[in-house]
């Protein structure tokens, strides 16, 4: 049990000391091994985690799916996205903050980092609030708890890494984000409403716009829609396995950019150069927790830890609570990607044997983890757009802004915990 | 002379990128499209794939090690005085040498002992020693990438940068966040 609670204090020591995150993880997995199993067989397991994973079928998915949220970027969704939610939503009473935030979901659910969408949409949105007299908290609540909705709406790079380190279907992963997703468009509008009526404020109200004008606003989005919907319905109809409909994610992508005149050549050449770095970076941290996890699995802590909750007669929702309140406690320092390589391995097992169902606990971890991104004191996209509106708005205005939004998260967080089949509805019709 | 050597050296390498990540979506469309449409899917494209991928992974490894683009948690090291900044990038990127170099040399026995076996892929008959080979030639350069930080550090060529871990993992938000909001004139949207 000592060795590895020494493990994991010295993973964050290492981390806290700013090394990174992937190296801290390699060198106590390594040590660690080498402890329990000896310095030959530890050193074969490095030669083995750093060649068999490198060449892995399944996580060609990753550099696939990045490449085709880089296109999508310079496509140029973003406006296209916020022009025609705006020609939908704009005379209802708070229609440009409900707007933000169905643009945010749609442009993050691709784009795939929650940080650039809180930064993209910042500048597309946030002007018009203002000149509409929306509050500052709203606007800023609007985007950056919007940004957040993307790493659940797939494709998701998080789904995709926890489906790996579980060993769960992919493509069930991101069928059981869809319903979820879309409950959380639909809270934060409510959030947007709470807002609302709790700051009494008036916004100058727009006219609506003509019907054919609306539907000419729709043009922009329709071939990143049709792409989103080739992409997930193949996946849905079994046509493809999410890795070849990664390929052909990518390969839409690249005509859509093509089409609309957004591509050079050398921003083509440094869209791909990006892509090949940032896979990179992933697959490491990812042979990081791989040998992390084969550590601590060995010295024992899967068995420890069951052990230690049926002392207190832990069962599945106290877990699992418990792992939520863990996970915002972490989101405070740890970047989201890092935090679930970090936890996951150890969680994951205890969840299984409790009779969790894999798919519905790798939902609930990233609705956690966006709740993270948005909580005081470190919410990261809060202090992204922070950074952003510098001086024109205050720290305390954005996490006001945030409150309504963080509120809806934790009821949808228990509405997800409670009803299981609202996320295993879809990828139950599938694969039966 | 040596500076032009690099950058040719930089290029071969971008090349290899570029072209990596393109051949692994066109096989993997070609594989769909064939299989569909034509029935006559690509044979042998798992094993590609498989192999490209890995070279790509491992082809990235050294610009990320120059750039120091890998996560971290930067609490410690965005509050140090200059001097300590300085030892604290030294030491770091010498612990990150001296790990990238220790698994570079076990990726060489892996081949070594992949090779001893003829071990091949099933269907293309592809010899894996040679692959195992160039991803530990990849490793080392990463390893000599963070040595060469080190001495950058040391004569002070190298300024510390204090970017956060999302900065570094999606590069484009670092653009996005520099462009600032233009609050002052609004056109209706």
């Amino acid at each position: 049990m000592l060795i590895w609670i020494i493990g994991l204090l010295t993973v964050i020591l290492l981390i806290a000391s700013g090394l990174p995150i992937a190296f801290s993880m390699m060198i106590v997995g390594f040590l660690g091994l080498t402890y329990i199993i000896g310095l030959d067989p530890a050193f074969s397991m490095v030669g083995q985690v750093f060649f068999d994973n490198g060449m892995s079928y399944s996580l060609s998915i990753l550099p696939l799916f990045l490449l085709m949220g880089n296109f999508v970027v310079k496509a140029g969704l973003a406006d296209e996205l916020y022009t025609a939610s705006n020609a939908w939503l704009r005379h209802k009473k708070g229609g440009l903050a409900m707007a933000t935030v169905i643009a945010c979901g749609g442009f993050s659910s691709v784009c795939g980092s929650s940080l650039a969408t809180a930064a993209t949409m910042a500048k597309i949105a946030l002007p018009s609030m203002k000149k509409y007299g929306y509050s500052d908290s709203l606007s800023a609540g609007a985007i950056a708890a919007g940004g957040t909705l993307g790493i659940l709406i797939p494709p998701s790079m998080i789904l995709v890494i926890y489906g790996i380190i579980t060993s769960q279907d992919i493509g069930k992963l991101f069928l059981a984000g869809i319903i979820p997703g879309l409950i959380g468009i639909i809270g934060y509008i409510i959030a947007v409403k709470i807002t609302l009526w709790y700051e009494k404020g008036s916004n100058k109200k727009l006219t609506p716009l003509p019907t054919i004008k609306k539907f000419k606003a729709l043009k922009g989005v329709v071939g990143i829609l049709s792409l989103f919907i080739l992409v997930m319905g193949g996946i849905y109809l079994g046509i493809f396995t999410p890795t070849e409909a990664a390929g052909i994610g990518a390969f839409g992508s690249f005509i859509i950019v093509i089409i609309k005149k957004k591509l050079s050549l050398k921003s083509f050449t440094n869209t791909l150069i990006e892509t090949v770095k940032i896979t990179t970076m992933l697959f490491f941290l990812l042979f990081g927790a791989i040998l992390f996890s084969n550590f601590i699995n060995l010295a024992g802590l899967p068995n420890d830890l069951r052990n230690f909750l049926s002392i207190f007669n832990f069962n599945i929702y106290t877990l699992l609570i418990g792992i939520f309140i863990i996970y915002i406690l972490l989101g405070m320092v740890l970047e989201s990607l890092s935090m679930m390589l970090l936890t996951v391995p150890i969680f994951y097992p205890l969840v299984a044997e409790m009779g969790g169902n894999l798919i519905w606990f790798g939902i609930l971890v990233v609705v956690a983890v966006e709740i993270s991104l948005i909580t005081p004191p470190i919410g990261l996209n809060v202090h992204v757009l922070k950074t952003i509106v510098k001086n024109t708005m205050s720290l305390k205005t954005i996490f006001k802004g945030v409150i309504p939004f963080v509120f809806i998260d934790i009821i949808r967080l228990l509405i997800l915990l409670l009803f299981p089949f609202l996320t295993l509805f879809l990828p139950n019709t599938i694969w039966s | 002379m040596l500076k032009n050597t690099i950058n040719i050296f930089n290029k071969i390498l971008l090349t290899f990128c570029v072209l990596s990540l393109s051949i692994l979506v066109v096989i993997t469309v070609i594989d769909v499209f064939g299989r569909y449409l034509l029935g006559l899917p690509l044979p042998g494209t798992s094993e590609m794939t498989e192999i490209i991928l890995a070279i790509l992974v491992y082809i990235g490894l050294p610009f990320i090690c120059r750039d120091e683009g890998h996560v971290t948690v930067s609490i410690l090291s965005n509050n140090l005085k200059h001097s300590f900044a300085k030892i604290h990038s030294i030491i770091i990127n010498m612990i990150l040498s001296i790990i990238l170099s220790i698994i570079g040399l076990q990726l060489i026995f892996y081949g070594i002992n992949l090779n001893s076996y003829n071990d091949i892929t099933t269907f293309l008959e592809i010899p894996k020693a040679p692959i195992a080979f160039i991803l530990a030639f990849l490793t080392l350069l990463a390893s000599l990438m963070n040595f060469l930080n080190c001495y950058d550090y040391y004569i002070e060529k190298k300024l510390f940068k204090t970017e956060s871990a999302e900065e570094k993992m999606y590069p484009s938000y670092k653009q996005i966040k520099n462009t600032k909001p233009d609050l002052t004139d609004v056109k209706d949207k």
